[in-house]
């Protein structure tokens, strides 16, 4: 599918590929939830009509900024392999890769907004950009979101809301969430504590490669819950009170573990970057691991500041179906451990050392 | 009024059930299908000193509540709550409705006690299902109109159905 490789073409990053790379945070995503009136949801829809909403939404969505230009994709003319990576790339939900008929996903040229039609809801609308200005998000996807209801009436209650399948997203139906990147708290052992406080203002944290407080590459998604009673901007300006005080505690956390135990964190990062120069063999969690902290040696500038977005970009093409669609699905699991090794190998060594000066504690 | 399955189980014990009680609590319509046995137990078979909310009362409140709750279905989609219950998601935007009583204790439980949308407005939405009032209203009116021979006020009524339908058609909001 020649659309397809286009697509797979687009440069893709953590932190949404879009102007600089910054430390901390990776990016900002906001996704609302809307569904046509007098109509089933996906879920208790017959399959006529699911293509029906798709069509109509396809129609609606035609040639709309920031969509025109960009790809259509119904899941059915995809593979298996081509759908992962597309949930590899946060453009569509492990649910939409796996729901039925009528399910597609509308993607604008660069990637940065996507639509999925036929999920749980009839719409989730996402916008994705790099660091945390959710203002500006926002302002895309509101606009966004008017214009396609100009051309489509929402199931929506003056009382309720956006009405959506699932009673937890009513209300804004809107999720806002910013990716960061927290290997300082982690190495500090304090994540678990910063993850308590935060679920006690009515936010959820989860690591964006597994679960848990020591989540594969030190990166988190924090996203509000409650979507009833606050209005979008109150969302996302609570979020990003929140965002600021982690970006705090994160600086603090390194500032302290460089001057407890410099010796320790040097010796971390020296030896994943002896892992990422010189494996012929690494695992999706190891690659992970060893990115991450040489992000971390980017912030640190012990590498060129320009390292931090091919570091965000290599984040995604080390995932499994990423390695596997770019050999042409030629590898096994161990195959592709090899690969990635390789791969990285390739990057790494043309870098020069890491730069320890003035980091080195005198002995 | 859906005609009754013939295998459809005993909501107490699970054996085939023949008895059926339709019984209106509240605002919803409760339907509960129970053996012979059971109904006798519960005292559902004299129907005049029975009332499946006291019947459940007595033994099985809570459960018996549930149990009567989720036999409610939309009348849009045909979504009962059991369904409901079970995938945690609702068949249509009608659906809000037909459940409301349960989804308000849901809704305040995941939206710290909120119950009020505060954000963005869905402006056609509001003025399409304004629109879609009004013409019900006139149609019930036109009804009557005719069934009271007063032609020209229903002459009057078929023009303004006309005039809100071309609205509705105008802002495409009729498919
Ligand atoms: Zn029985
Ligand atoms: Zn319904």
């Amino acid at each position: 599918m020649a659309a397809f490789d286009t697509l797979f073409k687009i440069p893709t990053s953590l932190s949404a590929g879009t102007g600089p790379s910054v430390p901390i945070v990776l990016s900002a995503r906001v996704r609302l939830a809307r569904n046509l009136a007098d109509r089933p949801f996906p879920g208790w829809a017959k399959e006529a009509q699911r293509r029906d909403t798709l069509s109509q939404c396809e129609d609606a969505l035609k040639g709309l900024d920031p969509l025109n230009g960009g790809y259509t994709f119904a899941m059915s003319d995809l593979s298996e392999l081509q759908k992962q990576v597309l949930v590899e790339r946060h453009l569509i939900s492990r649910e939409l890769s796996t729901a039925g008929e009528g399910a597609a996903v509308v993607v604008s040229k660069d990637g940065s907004c996507a639509v999925m039609i036929n999920e749980e809801d009839h719409l989730r609308i996402q916008v994705l950009q790099g660091g945390i200005q959710f203002k500006k998000v926002w302002k895309t996807i509101d606009a966004l979101d008017t214009t396609i209801e100009e051309r489509l009436t929402y199931a929506f209650s003056p009382e309720l809301g956006y009405l959506t399948a699932c009673p937890t997203n009513v209300g804004t139906a809107m999720r806002a969430s910013a990716m960061f990147h927290l290997p300082g708290l982690v190495l500090a052992g304090q994540m678990e504590k910063v993850i308590r406080a935060v679920n006690q203002l009515g936010l959820t944290v989860r690591g964006l490669f597994g679960e848990g407080s020591d989540a594969t590459g030190s990166i988190f998604q924090i996203s509000n819950q409650q979507t009833l009673g606050e209005s979008e901007e109150a969302i996302m300006q609570k979020l990003t009170s929140v965002l600021q005080t982690i970006i705090e505690q994160e600086e603090n956390a390194r500032a302290r573990f460089l001057e407890a135990d410099p010796v320790k964190l040097l010796d971390k990062l020296g030896r994943a970057y002896g892992v990422l120069q010189n494996s012929f063999v690494l695992c999706s969690t190891e690659a992970m691991n060893t990115l991450s902290l040489m992000r971390l040696a980017v912030d640190l500038n012990m590498l060129p500041e320009e390292e931090r977005s091919l570091i965000d970009q290599l984040f995604i093409q080390c995932q499994p179906a990423h390695i596997q669609f770019a050999t042409d699905n030629a590898l096994d699991s161990t195959g592709r451990d090899r690969y990635r090794a390789d791969f990285l190998r390739k990057h790494f060594q043309m870098l020069p050392p890491l730069n320890f000066e003035g980091f080195v504690p005198s002995s | 009024m859906q005609p009754m399955a013939k295998s459809n189980p005993c909501k107490l014990c699970g054996k085939p059930a023949s008895v059926h009680v339709t019984q209106i609590i509240g605002n919803q319509v409760a339907k509960v299908d129970v053996c012979q046995v059971c109904a006798q137990k519960q005292g559902m078979i004299d129907p005049t000193s029975f009332s499946l909310a006291a019947a459940l009362g007595k033994q099985l409140l809570v459960e018996g509540l549930k149990m009567v709750m989720g036999q409610v279905a939309c009348s849009a989609c045909g979504c009962t709550l059991e369904q409901f219950k079970k995938v945690g998601r609702l068949g249509c935007p009608s659906c809000y409705g037909a459940f409301q009583p349960v989804l308000e204790a849901i809704l305040k439980d995941s939206h710290s006690n909120q119950s009020q949308h505060r954000g963005k407005l869905a402006t056609r939405a509001m003025a399409y299902s304004t629109f879609t009032k009004q013409l019900t209203t006139l149609e019930i009116e036109l009804k009557e109109a005719v069934a009271e021979e007063r032609f020209e006020d229903a002459a009057r009524m078929r023009d303004e159905i006309q005039a809100v339908k071309a609205t509705l058609e105008a802002s495409c909001m009729v498919a």
